[in-house]
């Protein structure tokens, strides 16, 4: 098995900060409505959709109780054979590299609309990149501390939101009817919803540095309800003041929130901008965790000494900008491919390698690992 | 790999140093013009009229001169056949760019909102820097949307900051209401697809009130005085501070009363079609005026003050409902109400066609006298000499 990093001193605080901080961004700059096609009540479907997630989080937990091992990609290597276990780790680093490249064009798009709007976006992403490069250099253990220095700032913000529920803007009337369409169109649309939870795939890669005496369930679980509260507040808050049809075609609508909101005064007459910087700091988190995600596969697949990560962070990072340069803009992008392939990768794929993982006794190795 | 990282990390932080000093948005704030009042109007030739707001920093007259005889403000006019146009015109007539970020208001010309202002609010609605909260006026037709910009007043130096007080300041006058960019596109996205835009105009002063109606983004008629007031009761299902005076018979002469009433709505309806809606109105009234201190307050007179205010509430509720129905527009989320109950029904009535104009309309109004007086209590009687 891939010698793991000492630094496995990640407590349970860590391990909830890393569970929100991995999927809540781009959840959140583009909620409630993420698809060409969409429903009223992306409240509920929000709601809905982390469900799986959380059998996912029991069924993870299971395993590592089983076998006593945290590292389940590596734990995947040991009990299969190299014709599964490398296409999985291969498909997971495509789902991962083309989540990193939807986010960085993402990011690219918000920065233009609402701070540099003359600024090419050519230039916002090169900038972007290198900064993240710079924290990649560093390691998961710097990540880890820039993500809980800024969650209790991001919880707070998107928990104040809350209140909005109490202001005079807000009717109870935009959010009626609450089923507006058959079941089937409801499931489908609840199916696209549960890509917004797909950035937790990233805990198979986290696991392992966290403390064995950490209860995994509990505190991802702990996680996953932070991101679905923040996801339920946007979506209600803005489905009750702006009503579905704005709603839906806004880019950002935290951001048009609290522009709608927010009280104009004296040196913060543009709130709205003062906390769009903050979504800014949880792009770099995302990033962050997913460049380290896929250089972590990386390593899986060609394992270099810890010296040498560097040269897998270079590639990751190149390809991203190489890409992200090269094609348009997120125009009238195609949500669907997106949105399947996220739910594919982030919950079909690590579901079925973890009940593999179940059914397979705790000992006896398979006989394709090459330890 | 210390020194690799730190190598890296050098040539990194230059790059970055050098992204800054590029960067195109980089403007100071004497290089942008600060734009905080925009007006939009159509000329007769359907030209689109755009006028702006512009603050000028100065230091209230030259020394020795008279103080006070500077203008605090500039505004300055484009005309095109379209609105990004028109305000590109406006930017080759200032030295700085044109910055929306600090935009209170946006004056809209009679002319235009009677022609429609879809094409004007498909432009606000792209613009980023432009703040979602921005107050909307439609300025009325007998004087000019830059003339309306240009008036000064006293109270406040900078007239699309007059507007922005005005409204912050939440007047409770029940004559208007201030719509934001927002709750407009909110409001016209309802199922009646009818909004309402706050009134105004300039004669000695700037006088705000009424309120301007609108249906798929034309303006097809107007709410006046306490009709605005009524409107927003309908609509928001509460009115505050809303000042009826009533004459009633007491002592054996005629008395005239003012109260002040706060007051609720309740909807309910029968699914019949037409359809029967029930409009139940509750609300607290507080004597304000009676008179002289002479005339008490007695309980004949406060029975015969509530019969007078009940029927004048209904009857202004009524006409106001009336004077919708016959612009067809129905600007209270009644209609969306019924069709976010039940859908197949409200499919039967043909709401925007001929279900609102034939709805049937019952109005049952109930205040209660709660206050007689605040500071002072004149029904005492006093006993002895």
């Amino acid at each position: 098995m891939d010698p793991i990093s000492q630094e496995t001193n990640n407590g349970k605080g860590e391990l909830i900060t890393f569970t929100y901080s991995s999927t809540i961004t781009l959840g959140l700059i583009f909620l409630p409505y993420i698809s060409e096609t969409e429903i009223r009540s992306a409240w509920l479907k929000v709601v809905l959709a982390v469900f799986p997630y959380f059998l996912l989080m029991y069924l993870i937990n299971k395993v590592i109780k089983k076998h006593g091992e945290q590292d389940i990609l590596g734990l995947f290597k040991q009990k299969s054979y190299k014709i599964f276990y490398y296409p999985v780790v291969l498909y997971l680093l495509f789902g991962t590299f083309y989540a990193s490249l939807t986010g960085t064009k993402s990011l690219s798009i918000i920065v233009q609309t609402y701070l540099l709007q003359d600024t090419d976006q050519a230039v916002i992403i090169v900038a972007f990149l290198l900064v993240a490069f710079l924290g990649l250099l560093y390691g998961i253990r710097t990540i880890t501390r820039m993500l809980v220095l800024s969650f209790l700032l991001e919880v707070a913000i998107v928990f104040s939101l809350s209140f909005i529920i109490l202001s005079e803007d807000f009717r109870w009337i935009n959010l009626a009817p609450v089923f507006s369409t058959d079941i089937l169109t409801f499931g489908r649309s609840i199916l696209s919803d549960m890509s917004r939870y797909g950035g937790v795939v990233t805990l198979l890669a986290f696991l392992p540095y966290v403390n064995k005496s950490v209860n995994i369930f509990k505190a991802t679980s702990l996680g996953l309800l932070l991101v679905m509260y923040s996801y339920f507040v946007v979506c209600f808050t803005a489905l009750g003041i702006f009503g579905f049809e704005q709603a839906m075609n806004f880019l950002s609508p935290a951001t048009a929130l609290i522009q709608a909101t927010s009280a104009r005064t004296g040196i913060l007459e543009r709130m709205d901008l003062f906390f769009l910087s903050i979504w800014i700091m949880s792009f770099y988190k995302i990033a962050l965790i997913h460049f380290w995600f896929g250089t972590f596969l990386m390593n899986r697949i060609i394992k270099v000494k810890p010296k040498r990560e560097w040269i897998h962070v270079c590639i990751f990072v190149a390809l991203i900008a190489a890409i992200s340069l090269s094609t348009p803009s997120l125009i009238n992008f195609s949500w669907e491919p997106f949105n399947l392939n996220t739910l594919f990768y982030s919950l079909v794929v690590p579901m079925i390698l973890v009940s593999y993982l179940l059914i397979r006794s705790k000992k006896g190795a398979g006989t394709g690992g090459d330890m | 790999m210390g020194t690799c990282k730190k190598t890296v990390f050098c040539v990194l932080l230059i790059s970055l140093i050098c992204l800054t000093g590029c960067n195109t948005d980089s403007k100071e704030i004497d290089e942008r013009t600060i734009i905080v009042g925009m007006g939009i109007d159509k000329n007769e030739e359907g030209q689109f009229i755009v006028s702006i707001q512009v603050p000028v920093i100065v230091s209230g007259g030259q020394q020795g001169g008279e103080e006070g005889l500077v203008s605090e403000f500039e505004t300055l006019s484009s005309t095109h056949n379209t609105v990004w146009e028109a305000i590109a015109n406006l930017e080759a007539q200032t030295p700085t760019i044109l910055f929306f970020g600090q935009l209170k208001s946006i004056m809209i010309g009679e002319r235009l909102a009677k022609e429609g202002i879809e094409q004007v609010m498909d432009v606000l609605d792209r613009r980023a820097p432009l703040s979602n909260d921005v107050l909307l006026l439609v300025v009325r037709e007998k004087g000019e949307v830059r003339e309306f910009l240009k008036n000064e007043t006293q109270l406040v130096n900078l007239p699309a900051l007059y507007i922005d007080r005005f409204f912050t300041a939440e007047q409770k006058l029940s004559r208007t209401d201030d719509v934001k960019l927002f709750e407009y596109r909110r409001d016209r996205n309802m199922i009646s697809n009818a909004a309402t835009i706050p009134l105004a105009f300039y004669d000695i002063n700037t006088v705000i009130e009424d309120m301007a109606v609108f249906k798929n983004g034309k303006m097809e008629g107007e709410l006046i005085g306490k009709e605005a007031g009524i409107s927003g009761l309908l609509k928001e299902r509460k009115m505050e501070n809303i000042n009826y005076t009533v004459t009633i018979e007491g002592e054996g002469r005629s008395l005239e009363a003012s109260i002040r009433a706060n007051m609720d709505l309740s909807y309910s309806f029968t699914e019949t079609n037409p359809v029967k809606i029930h409009l139940e109105a509750t609300g607290k009234g507080e004597l304000v005026h009676l008179e002289t201190h002479k005339d008490r307050a007695s309980e004949e007179t406060i029975d015969e003050l509530h019969k007078k205010l009940e029927e004048n509430i209904k009857k202004d509720i009524d006409n106001t409902i009336t004077k919708m129905k016959g612009i067809n527009v129905e600007p209270w989320l009644i209609g969306h109400r019924i069709w976010s109950k039940n859908y197949a029904y409200f499919e039967t009535l043909n709401w925007n066609e001929t279900g609102w104009k034939d709805a049937q309309i019952d109005v049952n109004v109930n205040v209660e006298m709660e206050q007689t007086g605040q500071r002072i209590l004149p029904e005492k009687i006093k006993l002895g000499r």
